[in-house]
């Protein structure tokens, strides 16, 4: 294994991780909160809101802009 | 759009929009705005007060790497936002001295006014360590007279308390229908209309007064779902039509960066104004599972940094070390590739928008 399968392997853990989190807060009763609820807590102050709404620009902009 | 210059005055239910709110200043609020300027200090350190914001610092955490990676123009436009969310958030917390704290946004309309808090009314939430910033959640505060949760998890407080600028149970929004509310005119569940037949009868009473009305009531409906759904799939075509033709634009081109800075700077100054629709909001959620999900943010973040900061250089890409952009390269290498992607950044966003 390489460097390069490495640093993969570690974006799919955390992907993995992420889907995992998500299906034990749906699926199951452990206090982990789903992530739609994460972000509605987070964006109910105005600057989570428009922080939250910034960063979802910003890929836009990082993949697709000069 | 935003808070003013003075300090806040008490809304009533009929304030005027934000930017009329110059017209009703008084004296009094025209001599502390006076006296305030003649005084920029405490005013400098609450903007200051700002940049203490998490999020505003992790904004500018993205806009120093971005910029030192060859993106100048995300890097500034970040900034940007870092140091408008931060004066914003200093300058509510300076003008409310700390005292009331409000969750705010300009006047709602529409739907959206379900969501205002009413002024001067905590909203509980999360907010910035240290920052006391109007507009911003108090970590575990529970407001007087409007606690939250909406959503249980074992060992919390059961549901059945409203949200701040949520609705009471059985209240709807401005023209949506009621369930089990029964529309003017319309007669209540099990209750015969005069004129009308009974249960179980065959309604004859088409003809008459409340007939008509129970029709009119019923063509209302029809005519609003039909909108919803003439605008969902409005929305839907204009999408698509957005995915594909900047998706079709040479990748870092100027059409394609101002096609994205435009729509990006439309969904931000939605989200300035505040929520587009009203929503159930969580309620207090559990400390460890909410952090396991910011480790794993941060873990990732960092994952990205090393692998960037592993690169020959910031601006050279490295096949031992591959950042997420690289990885997505292939794809984002052709048309269709590019719209896909586009695709998704626009639902995504169009979640967030309605979060």
């Amino acid at each position: 294994m390489n460097s390069h399968d490495i640093t993969i392997a570690g974006y799919l853990a955390v992907l993995g991780l992420g889907v995992v989190l998500q299906l034990l807060a749906t699926r199951s009763r452990v206090p982990v909160p789903p992530l739609g609820d994460v972000l509605s807590r987070a964006m109910r102050s105005r600057t989570g809101r428009v922080g939250i709404l910034v960063a979802w620009a910003w890929l836009g902009l990082h993949f697709f802009a000069r | 759009m935003g808070s003013s210059r003075r300090g806040r005055q008490p809304r009533s239910p009929h304030h005027p929009p934000w930017g009329a709110e110059g017209s009703e200043a008084g004296s009094g609020a025209a001599a502390e705005a006076a006296v305030s300027a003649a005084r920029p200090g405490p005013r400098v350190f609450a903007l200051l007060a700002g940049f203490r914001h998490p999020i505003v610092a992790i904004l500018l955490a993205i806009a120093f790497f971005t910029a030192i990676s060859g993106k100048p123009v995300d890097g500034v436009l970040m900034l940007i936002a870092a140091v408008s969310l931060a004066w914003d958030a200093g300058r509510r917390a300076g003008d409310d001295g700390g005292g009331a704290v409000t969750d705010e946004g300009p006047p709602a309309t529409g739907a959206a006014a379900a969501t205002a808090t009413a002024p001067g009314v905590a909203a509980p939430g999360a907010a910035a360590p240290g920052i006391a910033a109007p507009g911003e959640p108090v970590p575990g505060e529970p407001m007087p007279g409007v606690a939250a949760p909406c959503v249980s998890y074992p060992g919390e407080p059961a549901p059945g308390v409203t949200a701040p600028g949520e609705p009471a149970p059985g209240v709807t929004a401005p023209g949506e229908p009621a369930p089990g509310v029964t529309a003017p005119g319309e007669p209540a569940p099990g209750v015969t209309a005069p004129g009308g037949a009974g249960p179980g009868v065959a309604d004859s009473g088409a003809a008459g007064p409340a007939g008509g009305a129970r029709g009119l009531a019923g063509a209302r409906r029809r005519v609003w779902r039909w909108r919803k759904v003439l605008l969902a799939a409005a929305l839907l075509a204009g999408g698509a039509a957005y995915a594909g033709v900047v998706g079709s634009f040479i990748r870092y081109s100027w059409p394609a960066t101002a096609a994205i800075i435009g729509l990006g700077t439309v969904v931000v100054m939605i989200g300035w104004r505040g929520p587009v629709r009203r929503r159930q909001v969580p309620g207090r959620l559990p400390i460890a599972g909410t952090a396991v999900w910011g480790l794993l943010f941060v873990a990732g973040c960092l994952w990205e940094l090393a692998a960037l900061l592993k690169q020959p250089t910031l601006t050279t890409t490295s096949y031992a070390h591959p950042t997420v952009s690289t990885l997505t390269d292939p794809v984002l290498a052709n048309a269709g590739g590019r719209s896909a992607m586009l695709a998704a950044w626009l639902a995504v966003g169009w979640y967030l928008v309605r979060r």
